[in-house]
């Protein structure tokens, strides 16, 4: 990308029609978007041009994620880590923290966005924090936490438990 | 919200779920997978998904399995372990067998897994009634002293030293012992002397060690499978006969690496009418006057042979038709 594309703006249309300006270097954060301009040959065209279509994102989470991206778009890249075991949940920066403290219906959209235009850093982050919402709790606190019903009978459910005793550390 | 609607969280497609889990322990993938059904399908869900991906890798299977209290038994059950996901442990939740997959050549991972097995190992090996090794075994097996329970054992490539450690502590007890292919230690010279305990052996005995027509003579289990290129048809016709007094059937007799043409002047000498079958699945041998009892051997591949004990009576009805 180009001195030039660096700083220009994009411009994104959300699902119910709203339109967003995005500079480039800010939106670069997203795969999907980086892959589309570069594929179209518009990175380093000029004008914003027309809007690009993001479909599977309202502008209530378009407007989140964009503001997300406005926030880490100077952050150092990440290395792979692709040998990823059980990540680390305990290292979620504060604005990040501050930034997820949402309902959970935002939260899962949020995923889903980030994951729709394959922003890796957006997508690591609220994972975790959903992670975090179910680690160390017992299926009862965590039917609490996403407000799940429990359907098994009694019966079921000792059978389940008695399938897992073993593992159990 | 309302109580027919779907929790947000049980929308989600199975990939999200999977990274998700991949952020978590075990213990707390089991818990979600604890609170509902749907919960429970998302769980095992995650680990098919994750089964596809680790695929592409080679993969070594270890397979441990448990007592029968499992509810769920004749089915599978997996525990995987990957370099992705080396401390944590997946399971699936339907069957009795647990199969542990480790790739091959990762050393990190598999000293990881090596330990996170033991541990498993260590908690339930008074409860392991089967146990089965594709591949080395994933730890210092040997220190592992109590497999009380232990009655079936296959080993498909496995560790001599461990065998021999192993077979006496359990030697009373199995029923059922499988050895197979090749030891890791190839260049030792498998024999009786190194595992007299297959005389104890009770059900199923299957080695890819030959024995004497004396040693095969003194096993006790009812179903044997072994490799027969240095028997003589001398000794296969009393073995055969040693199996018709007492329980065992000659139906679960199976030797394999027959050197067929071995047995033609022992069919004749004895009188044999035999023909062939050259059906792809086996050749049929018949044997006159060994018995009043119709048995057979059947080996299913095309060198197989399959032997039919005929009383007289059914000679002369076929004679006569």
């Amino acid at each position: 990308m180009t001195d030039a594309a660096q700083e220009r703006s994009i411009k994104l249309l959300s699902s119910d029609n709203e339109t967003f300006q995005v500079p480039r270097n800010v939106i670069r954060l997203s795969n999907t978007i980086n892959t589309l301009l570069q594929d179209l040959g518009l990175d380093d065209e000029e004008d914003a041009g027309d809007a690009i279509p993001v479909q599977n994102v309202t502008s209530t989470i378009l407007k989140k994620v964009i503001a997300w991206c406005q926030h880490h778009h100077e952050d150092p890249v990440a290395a792979d880590d692709s040998d990823s075991r059980e990540k680390r949940t305990d290292d979620i920066s504060s604005w990040d923290v501050e930034f997820l403290k949402v309902d959970q219906g935002t939260l899962f959209e949020l995923i889903l966005a980030a994951n729709y235009l394959d922003i890796k850093g957006l997508l690591d982050v609220s994972c975790k924090t959903v992670a975090n919402m179910i680690k160390g709790k017992s299926p009862e606190e965590i039917r609490r936490t996403f407000n799940i019903k429990n359907d098994f009978t009694p019966e079921e459910e000792e059978q389940i438990r008695k399938e897992n005793a073993w593992c159990e550390d | 919200m309302n109580g027919e609607e779907t929790p947000p969280i049980l929308t989600l497609p199975i990939e999200i779920h999977q990274m998700i889990f991949d952020n978590m322990k075990q213990n707390d993938k089991v818990n979600f997978g604890r609170c509902s059904k749907k919960c429970h399908e998302i769980w095992k869900e995650t680990r098919r998904f994750y089964e596809a991906m680790q695929w592409r890798h080679d993969f070594e299977h270890i397979t441990l399995s448990l007592n029968d209290s499992h509810p769920f038994s004749g089915y599978s059950h997996f525990i995987n372990f990957s370099s992705e996901h080396c401390e944590s442990v997946k399971i699936g939740q339907t069957g009795a067998e647990t199969e542990i997959q480790a790739i091959r050549g990762s050393k990190l991972y598999f000293e990881v897994a090596r330990d996170l097995f033991k541990k498993k190992l260590e908690k339930n090996q008074n409860r392991i009634r089967s146990l089965t090794f594709h591949g080395e075994c994933p730890m210092n097996f040997r220190k592992i002293k109590h497999f009380r329970k232990l009655q079936y054992f296959t080993a498909y490539v496995y560790d001599t030293a461990f065998i021999r450690e192993l077979l006496p502590r359990t030697g009373n007890m199995l029923k059922y012992l499988k050895l197979h292919e090749r030891a890791l230690d190839s260049n030792v010279h498998l024999n009786l002397a190194d595992f007299p305990e297959i005389y104890r052996v009770r059900e199923y005995l299957s080695i890819n060690f030959e024995l004497t027509a004396e040693q095969m003579m003194n096993l006790s289990a009812k179903r044997i499978e072994m490799p027969a290129g240095k028997l003589k048809p001398q000794d296969i016709y009393n073995f055969i006969q040693t199996w018709q007094i007492g329980e065992r059937n000659l139906e679960n007799c199976v030797w394999t690496n027959v050197d067929f043409s071995l047995f033609r002047p022992f069919f004749q000498f004895y009188g044999v009418r035999f023909f062939f079958n050259w059906h792809i699945e086996d050749i049929q041998v018949c044997i006159r006057g060994i018995g009043d009892k119709s048995a057979k051997i059947t080996m299913p591949k095309w060198t197989c042979m399959k032997f039919e004990v005929f009383d007289d009576e059914d000679l002369a009805d076929e004679n006569g038709a």
